[in-house]
């Protein structure tokens, strides 16, 4: 199945990309998808988004709209034709 | 006068061409602080419910607060206040930065009254202490951008600012507002018609003053401090000077939240081309910052050719991009940049310039407006043509500018169909659907001023995570947050700073910062209840113009129509969810603060 990734703000820095297309299988998560970017775009995603195990504090993922932490973090479950955003710390007005 | 304060407000009456100097009571400046509550007190004096907002009797107030022009950080704002706005018959609010507040202060008065109206064109020039009339009639028609370069140049001082307006505000269009160092403006309610008028073209201010800081040791400890929790947040380091407001574009998207097409949804699939990223890559050509200011939001730009070349220009900021971009349909940044540009020099809101054209297009859409109402222009979303012509047309009164000039509440219901305005109390509401961010239906169903963002700007914790998540669909709690939002909003307005700030500062930070500059024995309590009052008695004024309850509300298609398509497909509003605890915890009734909750802040 198909995952569409949107990059936003300094986390498109990185990747120089805004967005990719991922084939994923059923047993794919947030967390999985995690994974395979950093196996793709490196060490600086890694430092950039990671804090061990975990999302470091200001990133946010949001898949259909929704914050995983509002779902099941990143052991929610993906379905074809998600859209994952994954969110640096920003802010405006 | 207590440090932090010049102790002087001069007062402007433009029908006798007196001036004259006030004294600043204390007792009023620690129940007030600045900025904008010393402004709602000053009108609430003289307030009556039947004024003319475009006739003498109406006042206009510019005030600064105890931390404008001093080092804590942000220390740029000022704050403007109309006794009656002509754009929504309620009082006016307006806040603004570059460094007008702090050259007033240093020129030698906290804030300037202005009553009356005068005969002939004038503006006022204020410099080193010494404050005059001075003849206008030359500079009557111009643009803000030249305005100031002529009264820059005529007075001397060419590192003056000039507050000024453009033929939007000559013309008294209903969102005209005040433009300080060309692209900074105190935007909202049309503070700018009031000047026009009055036949006040602009406000100079020059001073080598300085602000007396009660206990400057612990002042520059303080600041030390804050200025490291600014250096280090995140926001105010890296996303805010990177990308400007801009970024929230693809954010906001995401969320399902961004207002497109008069808000008939709130997803725009080409969001991406007017993003902050796209700003960054391809307009940018330089940053700017406010006086006082670490953080430096501004953008500079240009757009290099085409048929909406600008040279050099600032901004565009969020509000504006969704405002002249999605919300009429509209995807070319190049476009939304150039109707920016020519609301700065013309002197017009951005939000509710934008918001009532994409109104209009919705009743050209709807067949509303008859094509003969038109002449010729093809007010269709997504026409990018016709959405920059209806700038200057609105500013000019051209043609249908004439009625785009009245505001989307009063352009909607001459044509027959007010429900198709997006506003709370007849001001346009910004770039956030509520249907996809609860608190923030909340806060623009109570904000005073009407559909306002920056009130309580509940975007923070429930989108952006400050300072902590709050799930965006859920209404538990929302009151509570909303209404210490709005408070601690009310202190930022008061105290002269940018609300910038408060993604790294808190109360406490705020409490410490005022105590050093004024020499108050300041607590987080006490700061809180100055908001609190503050947004008390700009209520109560507002219930003299007859609001209550009734007003408190959303536009139907937020509370009815779920959400079409996008990410919060399905989605409403459920203020009245949320409504009841809100007026608990304020301590009204039927919208009005109760007798109890008055004497509680000292207000009755």
């Amino acid at each position: 199945m198909k995952i569409l990734i949107k990059f936003l703000a300094t986390i498109r820095m990185i990747t120089g990309e805004s967005s990719i297309e991922l084939l994923c299988t059923p047993h794919d998560t947030a967390g999985t998808v995690i994974q395979k970017l950093i196996e793709k775009f490196g060490k600086r995603l890694k430092q950039a988004i990671m804090n061990g195990t975990n999302l470091k504090s200001g990133i946010k993922m949001i898949i259909n709209g929704r914050d995983i932490d509002y779902l099941n973090g990143l052991d929610t479950q993906l379905d074809d034709g998600d859209v994952i955003v994954i969110i640096p710390p920003i802010a405006g007005g | 006068m207590v440090s932090g304060y010049i102790g002087k407000i001069l007062e402007v009456d433009l029908s006798s061409g007196k001036l004259s100097d006030i004294h600043l009571d204390e007792s009023i400046a620690r129940k007030f602080l600045g900025g904008k509550g010393v402004g709602l007190k000053i009108i609430s004096e003289d307030i009556k419910p039947d004024i003319n907002p475009l006739g003498p009797e109406n006042t206009i107030v510019f005030a600064t607060g105890p931390a404008t022009g001093t080092n804590f950080p942000t220390g740029g704002r000022y704050h403007v206040i109309t006794m009656k706005s002509p754009l929504t018959g309620l009082v006016g609010s307006a806040n603004s930065g570059g460094k007008w507040g702090p050259y007033l202060k240093f020129a030698g008065y906290d804030a300037v009254i202005v009553k009356g109206a005068s005969d002939t064109p004038v503006y006022l020039k204020i410099v080193n202490g010494k404050a005059q009339l001075m003849d206008a009639a030359h500079l009557w028609g111009m643009t803000t951008f030249s305005t100031t370069d002529q009264i820059l140049e005529e007075i001397g001082e060419p590192k003056a600012s000039v507050a000024c307006i453009g033929p939007a505000g000559e013309k008294m269009v209903s969102m005209a507002c005040i433009i300080n160092e060309k692209y900074r403006a105190a935007g909202r309610c049309g503070a700018g018609a009031v000047m026009g008028s009055k036949n006040l073209k602009a406000i100079a201010v020059y001073g080598i003053g300085k602000v007396p800081i009660a206990r400057p040791d612990e002042m520059k400890e303080r600041v030390k401090e804050a200025s490291e929790k600014i250096k280090e947040n995140a926001v105010t380091s890296q996303g805010l000077p990177t990308y400007g407001t801009a970024v929230l574009v693809n954010v906001i998207n995401e969320h399902g939240a961004y207002p497109t097409r008069n808000f008939q949804t709130g997803y725009f699939p080409e969001a991406d081309n007017q993003s902050g990223e796209t700003l960054t890559d391809s307009y940018l050509i330089g940053k700017s910052a406010c006086w006082g200011c670490t953080i430096g939001c501004g953008r500079i730009s240009e757009v290099p050719g085409g048929p909406f070349s600008v040279t050099k220009s600032e901004g565009p900021e969020y509000e504006t991009i969704f405002a002249f971009g999605s919300d009429c349909g509209i995807k070319e940044l190049d476009a939304i940049t150039k109707a920016n540009h020519l609301s700065n020099e013309l002197g017009l809101d951005t939000i509710s310039m934008g918001s009532t054209i994409a109104c209009a297009m919705e009743l050209v859409e709807k067949g509303n407006i008859p094509e003969s109402k038109l002449h010729g222009l093809d007010l269709k979303f997504g026409n990018a043509g016709a959405m920059v012509e209806a700038v200057w047309k609105t500013a000019y009164n051209a043609g249908i500018g004439a009625d785009l000039a009245l505001g989307s509440k009063k352009l909607a219901e001459k044509y027959g169909a007010p429900d198709l305005s997006m506003t709370v109390k007849g001001l346009e509401i910004p770039a956030y659907d509520p249907r996809a961010i609860q608190g923030m239906g909340i806060n623009y169903a109570t904000a005073n001023r009407g559909g306002c963002h920056v009130s309580g700007y509940m975007i923070s914790p429930e989108i952006l995570g400050l300072p902590e998540k709050l799930d965006p669909d859920v209404t538990k709690d929302k009151a509570q947050w909303t209404k210490t939002f709005q408070d601690f909003t009310s202190v930022v307005n008061s105290a002269g700073v940018c609300l910038f700030n408060t993604f790294a500062l808190g109360i406490s930070d705020y409490s410490g910062l005022l105590a050093s500059i004024t020499g108050w024995d300041l607590d987080e309590t006490e700061v809180l209840t100055i908001g609190e009052r503050v947004t008390n008695i700009e209520r109560l004024l507002n219930n003299i113009y007859g609001v209550d309850e009734k007003q408190d509300t959303l536009p139907k298609r937020l509370l009815q129509e779920p959400m079409p398509d996008g990410p919060a497909k399905g989605k409403t509003s459920h203020l009245s969810k949320m409504l009841p605890e809100y007026y608990e915890l304020r301590g009204w009734e039927n919208g009005k603060p109760t007798e109890k909750k008055l004497k509680e802040l000292g207000l009755l």
